[in-house]
């Protein structure tokens, strides 16, 4: 596991899009020691030094098109995604490696082993092995109808036993990070074209509105596209808001995590609005999950509550609860101009919601 | 087991004739018609019948006895004996000084009868004319012999319960304790939960009034430090000065040097910090959550009359009626709870099980595997190794320790939720501990930054 | 068979006779058993009498003739005033005869050296003792005349304020009448828990909730939940038509329901609650999982 995390500390080095001057050019600031004058010096020189140059920017172009954000150039979409894991790649599960799997599928690779070891890959993996694992079984549920029938006779018996064993033994098994072999039975007639002409990006990174808009006001990180034409802060703003119309409440919290240094990617696989990851996907599973409350809201159905409550902690996450207080007059969007001024009118609460088990507390 | 499988496994009541700790049986998916699946649920049926008869009561050596009042709705102990009243019952006063009396409120004494240690006599006159008696008895008695009250008790007229007064089957006791209020069969339902794992349990004692003082305190103490250095100063206001409204774009285009500085001019939108439910209180909401009971985990000494600080603090909500409480309700939980200000107390952090049977479990061995590592690192290390914990638990489990149980009913279920009070940012009060932990003292507002 | 009369306490329904919890299950009632199990009386895994009925369960078996509300306090209070107190009170004393201490008793007496004849006849008076030594503490007052005490649906309705009452009870009739054992759903997270047949033997198959005011994202969070653990999520809903009336937006209280002014019995709400719905469910589980 060590090894495993330091690579990736390696791989994705920058939680935001943004360069940081001193990585930009080579230039570290030394720490200042109070009462050594000539740390200060050093400081002063290095500042000086650096402040001469220009700042490091280095932007991204996002498109809107048919209501969706995309980020169509394969750099720019590996830049927003390992710098802070923004978006998903619109033919993967979430990083887009799309292209390396593919590749990997056709054999045109170079035994890199980045597409065979994708996580889509693994899973496709395990699923197979499951698939297996359900036929025997159900085999094995209907010899057992059987026999509790009555009707069955001594070479079902024999192959019963069999059958669980073999069901042991498979539950036994750990699955094998394989390499995914090519194939020619995994070519499919849409390949041809792949084959002949050479492997052409097909995919594109997908960004949320809230993920949008972040990279844009907050970072700066983005320059937005709709018809190509640009879209200042403002006008992406309202176009947020008309898409979304949770927009308001689904920032405020996203922009709250995410600027104390959280990773937060949606929640919908687990029923709730957000999930946190401390460093991002490939580091670890998530912490959190969030769900997203208007503090104003009148009835909350405690089944609703609990129901996510569940889900969230059967993948051993913690749920936690964001309420979220909205400015006490209702805002003419149309006619915002200060973006952030209006953001410091809202108000995030977090409460933490745990299931309590009294057999388990008693020490 | 997970927690889910958990839940829908079998309860094989078979297990309790056998006097072995309850097993998980195994189920079946859906009725397939077969005589070994009706007979198996013949059985399964016939073993909780049987052990739902096995009867309620006491030896007669055991014996003892109260007294419903229905007009008090409470019931009189004359004669304490046994365990149970650590922390059941309010002492009366007794004409004798050798034995100790007690009233018992509804759920007090339902829980006792329903499991069998406590026969309860429905109160007439009968009874009140002989308590009076032995009172003038002992005044007479006080007259003749002097005061002292050691008098012998032996040859008291003792009262013959079974000839003058009715004797309550449990379904009686529960018509006559808890028809008048019909929040109180939710109440008891988890009251009996708690009692059966040994818990102690009281009433619900409000401490909003001290934790306020507590928070004034702490607000005046921290006026009175010198709250930022003039370094931090400098540095935030010449900071502001690359801040851009106009272009609608938050981050200044600037050198950074530190992801950390990026993340702290992001920072915008206003949170939540430790213990700001104190700062103003509002009017008490309109559907106030009135909490229930103090709770205590099994411990051998306990005062009733002194108790120490509850473990656990219990507000009872029906699913089917009341709505998933709202932020206020919930802030108003947390100001009325029994916490210590600044005391962070790491409560209701899941206690690791002890596994006294066969050797150490593999978690075990991997934390001591852990601790060995840790204890040959460097100090520095070591600090910020502690540091990130410490962040993590309080992420975790909440920045102060203010929490509130709730036992949640649906229709006679009960499940319990830990509501506690978060704090991401962790720029404010709560904060020391991770500030002595820090490896730069003068940063004050970074602990909630992960990176 | 026979109706089984439901005593009322508050505003709830508790049975304490066995034999009702008998009759109960083959109707297929199973209810939530609450009380302290004397048998292991400091655990919470098994519990025993009194058994708890849902408001649905109680619904259910009085608009199918098959249970009579009693008010409890009442009957109580009347009938057990004319008890033979004498002969009620000393039926509650028995001798009762513990294996475990008669071994150890004989196991003492062996240890006191006494000769052969004794012991034998301390061994006849063990097995003959008729020396009562234990109190019993019935679960219920035999009284009678518990038919005059009977309390009408509505009444019993009026005494609680239960959120979305009727369109709760559309949904959990449907899915009882064809069959299936029905218990509070909370440990699933959802409203419901529904049982091919008697839970002691047969897993749960579904998580059943009523359908109102769906977002795409509870339909995942319900999914997710069922298949994690091997059912089904369930939501059952009234067939809107064009003409029906529209659902208030939001969760908030049918203004149709119980009213929280809780001292005007709704004289119609029996009929609210028995009228004939066209409900439709549909289930809900998650494809390519695992």
């Amino acid at each position: 596991m060590g090894k495993r995390s330091k690579n990736f500390k390696e791989l994705y080095p920058n939680p935001v899009p943004i360069t940081l001057s001193t990585d930009a050019y080579g230039i570290n600031l030394p720490d200042i020691i109070p009462h050594n004058p000539i740390s200060w010096l050093i400081f002063g020189l290095r500042y000086l030094q650096i402040q001469a140059k220009s700042i490091p920017s280095n932007v991204v172009r996002v498109d809107f098109e048919d209501d969706v954000f995309k980020v169509l150039d394969p750099t720019d979409m590996n830049r927003l995604w390992s710098h802070g894991f923004f978006g998903k790649g619109s033919l993967s599960r979430s990083d887009p490696n799309w292209a390396d799997r593919t590749s990997a599928r056709l054999g045109l690779d170079d035994d890199t082993q980045q597409g065979r070891n994708a996580s889509e890959e693994i899973t496709k993996q395990r699923r197979e092995e499951r698939k297996r694992f359900k036929l025997e079984r159900a085999k094995v549920q209907n010899l057992e109808l059987k026999q509790r029938q009555g009707a069955l006779n001594e070479d079902e018996e024999v192959e019963l036993n069999d059958l669980r064993e073999t069901l042991n033994n498979l539950k036994k098994i750990v699955p094998a990070r394989k390499a995914i072999s090519t194939t020619s039975n995994s070519l499919r007639e849409e390949d041809e074209v792949l084959l002949i002409e050479g492997l052409d990006n097909l995919e594109y990174l997908q960004l949320q509105a809230v993920e949008s808009f972040y990279l844009k006001f907050a970072l700066g990180a983005i320059d937005i596209f709709e018809q190509n034409e640009s879209l200042s802060s403002l006008e992406l703003f309202k176009k947020c808001n008309s898409i979304d119309s949770k927009f308001m409440l689904n920032y405020v919290v996203y922009h709250h995590f995410r600027s104390l240094g959280w990773c937060a990617r949606s929640g919908i696989k687990f029923g709730c609005d957000m999930l946190l990851y401390k460093r991002g996907p490939p580091f670890s599973h998530a912490e959190f999950g969030i769900l997203i409350i208007p503090t104003k809201q009148e009835f909350i159905n405690w089944i609703d509550v609990s129901s996510v409550a569940r889900v969230v902690g059967g993948v051993k996450k913690n749920l936690v609860l964001c309420y979220v207080d909205e400015p006490i007059e209702d805002i003419e969007l149309s006619e915002v101009s200060d973006i952030a001024s209006l953001l410091k009118l809202y108000k995030v609460t977090e409460i933490l919601y745990r299931r309590w088990t009294p057999s388990k507390s008693r020490d | 087991m997970s927690d889910d499988e958990e839940v829908d496994a079998i309860q094989d009541w078979k297990i309790l004739t056998q006097d072995v700790v309850p097993k998980r049986g195994d189920k079946d998916f859906a009725p397939d018609g077969t005589l070994v699946q009706s007979q198996l649920l013949e059985d399964s049926r016939n073993a909780m019948y049987a052990a739902l008869a096995v009867r309620r009561g006491h030896t007669i050596k055991q014996e003892l006895v109260a007294i419903w009042y229905p007009e008090r709705k409470e019931a009189y102990v004359p004669h304490l004996r046994g365990p149970y009243f650590k922390d059941i019952g309010r002492p009366s006063s007794s004409p004798s000084n050798k034995i100790q009396a007690a009233w018992l409120n509804p759920i007090e004494t339902v829980y006792l009868c329903e499991r069998g240690s406590v026969r309860i006599f429905l109160h007439n006159d009968s009874y009140e004319r002989y308590k009076t008696r032995i009172l003038q008895n002992y005044i007479q008695k006080e007259k003749s012999q002097g005061q002292g009250n050691n008098f012998d008790d032996d040859d008291d007229e003792q009262f013959d319960f079974e000839s003058n007064l009715v004797s309550l089957s449990l379904a009686h006791l529960y018509a006559l304790a808890f028809s008048h209020d019909s929040t109180l069969v939710g109440k008891y339902q988890v009251y009996s939960y708690l009692k059966r794992l040994g818990y102690l349990v009281l009433d619900f004692k409000d401490s909003t009034t001290r934790q306020l003082d507590e928070y004034h305190k702490l607000v005046e103490n921290k006026a009175n430090e010198s709250s930022i250095s003039i370094f931090q100063a400098l540095k935030s206001y010449t900071l502001s000065l690359f801040s851009s409204k106009v272009s609608n774009i938050l981050l200044a285009k600037r050198h950074y040097f530190t992801y950390k500085s990026i993340f702290r001019s992001l920072r915008l939108i206003p949170s939540y910090s430790t213990y700001d439910s104190l700062k103003k209180l509002k009017e008490p909401t309109e559907n106030k959550l009135t909490p229930c009971f103090d709770v205590w985990k099994p411990t051998p000494q306990f005062s009733k009359k002194n108790p120490t600080q509850p473990d656990f603090q219990i507000v009872i909500a029906n699913t089917n009626q009341s709505s998933f409480p709202s932020l206020s309700q919930i802030q108003e939980l947390f100001n009325s709870s029994n916490h210590m200000l600044n005391s962070n107390t790491t409560k209701n952090t899941p206690a690791t099980i002890k596994n006294s049977s066969s050797g150490p479990s593999k978690r075990e061995i991997r934390a001591q595997r852990a601790k060995e590592r840790y204890s040959k690192l460097d100090p520095k290390i070591q600090r910020s190794i502690d540091y990130n914990k410490l962040k993590d638990k309080k992420f975790k489990f909440g920045n102060s320790g203010r929490c509130f149980i709730v036992a949640l009913i649906d229709n006679g279920v009960v499940n319990f939720v830990n509501l506690s009070e978060g704090d991401f940012s962790l720029a404010g009060f709560g904060t020391d501990d991770l500030q002595e932990l820090s490896s730069n003292p003068n940063e004050r507002i970074d602990h909630g930054i992960v990176w | 068979m026979e109706k089984v009369f439901l005593p009322v306490v508050g505003d709830k329904v508790l049975i304490f006779e066995l034999e009702d919890v008998k009759k109960l299950r083959h109707l297929g009632i199973v209810g939530v058993l609450s009380g302290t199990l004397s048998a292991a009386p400091q655990q919470n895994v098994f519990l025993g009498l009194p058994l708890q009925l849902s408001l649905e369960d109680v619904i259910w078996l009085v608009t199918n003739e098959h249970g009579i509300l009693i008010d409890s306090a009442k009957y109580h209070e009347v009938e057990a005033a004319m008890l033979n107190q004498a002969d009620w009170n000393s039926s509650q004393r028995i001798c009762v005869h513990d294996p475990k201490q008669d071994e150890e008793l004989l196991k003492k007496l062996a240890k006191m050296n006494l000769s052969d004849d004794k012991l034998i006849l301390k061994k006849k008076q063990l097995q003959e003792n008729k020396v009562e030594n234990f109190i019993i503490i019935p679960n219920v007052t035999p009284l009678p005349n518990i038919d005059s005490y009977t309390i009408p649906l509505d009444k019993f309705l009026s005494l609680s304020n239960h959120h979305e009452l009727i369109s709760n009870y559309q949904v959990y009739r449907s899915v009882k009448d064809q069959g299936f054992f029905i218990l509070p759903g909370i440990r699933f997270g959802g409203k419901y828990i529904g049982y091919p047949n008697d839970p002691l033997r047969y897993h749960a198959h579904f998580i059943i909730n009523q359908a109102t005011d769906f977002k795409l994202i509870d339909l995942v969070a319900g999914g997710r939940l069922a298949t994690g653990v091997k059912k089904v999520w369930v939501i059952v809903g009234e067939h809107s038509t064009p003409d029906s009336p529209k659902k208030v937006e939001g969760k908030k209280r049918d203004a149709v329901e119980v009213d929280v002014d809780q001292t005007e019995p709704q004289p119609d709400i029996v009929d609210q609650l028995t009228k004939e719905s066209k409900l439709k469910s549909f289930s809900i589980e998650w494809a390519g999982f695992g």
